[in-house]
């Protein structure tokens, strides 16, 4: 018998333990839609409310308000103006990136705008109910997606 | 089967030109810069690796499983934090045998003791000298490895697996005394040579 170097002897153990005691089949795929997963919650960021208040105090009623949701470094301002027939929405991403918005009410799609380089864009037409903003910015894989928030 | 390639890297000695650390670091730098297809190779590559270094903390076929795939999560969750690709390899086999340790320390472990393995240490320990001249070689091997004590061939599977551990953690995870890994080391290598019936080489 040949004597085998220490490299040599540990790519032969190596060989005799895949045989004798090999990675299951299997686990590889396991991994894998298991890193699929784990990168889709990544890519699904969640804006929370900051804050949801009349713009300015004092003033009556009818007042537009301002809705504010943030990330990390990411805040959306929204003005609502409530009144007229259909709740009209202004909304501004800072700092200011461009890409698509989409309005959902009720858990479906009712309209879609594009985000100005200027991270502006308007609904003037909304419908009224339970809202929220699906954001998809230019450039990014994933989307971001706002609270819930009342029209 | 996924294991393939690692499997056929085995047939070249690994030293410092080691074909599995260049071939993880490949992969893992083409899906950082973007391409998707990287972590499935890269997966494909080392998982084998990982699963023998989780195998060798005694570790249960789940208990097992799960390290494997938490130490790929983990990767996920800190690819950034990586800063010299070439090192994948080892951060990868290092977080495996950490998580390898927690998981054999933690208490409640459903399957402490490994099983198939003393099962088979029962079986074979026996009638090794009469058939060795019969036995394939591979065969010839596996025997020489179970006729080891349990911590030597522990030691020895983390080494063959484990991209150049660290002897401080090593120390830790097995019971030995750091200074003693070296040593412990050669002394396994020499023992499992004697048992292959070569001469030590020094």
């Amino acid at each position: 018998m040949p004597e085998r170097t220490d490299a040599e002897l540990f790519a032969q153990l190596r060989e005799t333990w895949n045989r004798n005691d090999p990675m299951p089949a299997g686990l590889v795929e396991d991994v894998l839609v298991a890193i699929g997963t784990a990168r889709l919650t990544d890519e699904y960021r969640e804006l929370m409310l900051v804050s949801d208040e009349l713009s300015l105090p004092g003033v009556r009623g009818d007042a537009p308000r301002i809705v504010q949701f943030g990330v990390e470094a990411v805040t959306l301002l929204l003005r609502i103006d409530d009144s007229g027939e259909t709740p009209r929405i202004d909304g501004w991403l800072a700092p200011p990136r461009g890409g698509r918005v989409v309005l959902e009410v009720d858990g479906g799609e009712v309209a879609e705008t594009v985000i100005g380089t200027d991270g502006r864009f308007e609904f003037v037409h909304a419908a009224r109910g339970t809202a929220r903003l699906v954001i998809r910015l230019s450039g990014e894989d994933g989307f971001t997606v706002t609270g819930d928030f009342e029209l | 089967m996924g294991d393939g390639e690692a499997v056929r890297n085995d047939s070249a000695p690994r030293g410092e030109a080691d074909p599995l650390w260049a071939a993880a670091e490949e992969q893992f730098s083409a899906w950082r810069a973007g391409h998707p297809e990287g972590i499935d190779g890269l997966v494909r590559l080392v998982s084998p690796a990982l699963w023998h270094v989780a195998r060798a903390h005694n570790l249960g076929h789940q208990e097992a499983q799960d390290v494997v795939q938490s130490t790929w999560l983990a990767l996920v969750r800190n690819r950034d934090s990586i800063r010299d690709p070439r090192t994948v390899l080892a951060w990868l086999t290092t977080t495996a045998r950490r998580e390898s340790w927690r998981v054999a320390r933690s208490e409640g472990r459903s399957d402490p003791v490994e099983d198939e393995a003393l099962e088979r240490l029962g079986e074979t320990s026996e009638a090794a000298d009469a058939t060795a001249d019969r036995l394939l070689e591979g065969e010839r091997l596996w025997r020489a490895v179970e006729a080891l004590s349990e911590r030597c061939r522990r030691l020895i599977r983390i080494i063959a697996f484990a991209e150049r551990p660290d002897y401080a953690h090593l120390s830790a995870e097995l019971g030995i005394p750091v200074g003693s890994i070296g040593p412990t080391r050669g002394r396994c290598l020499s023992k499992l040579r004697e048992l292959l019936g070569e001469e030590a080489v020094s």
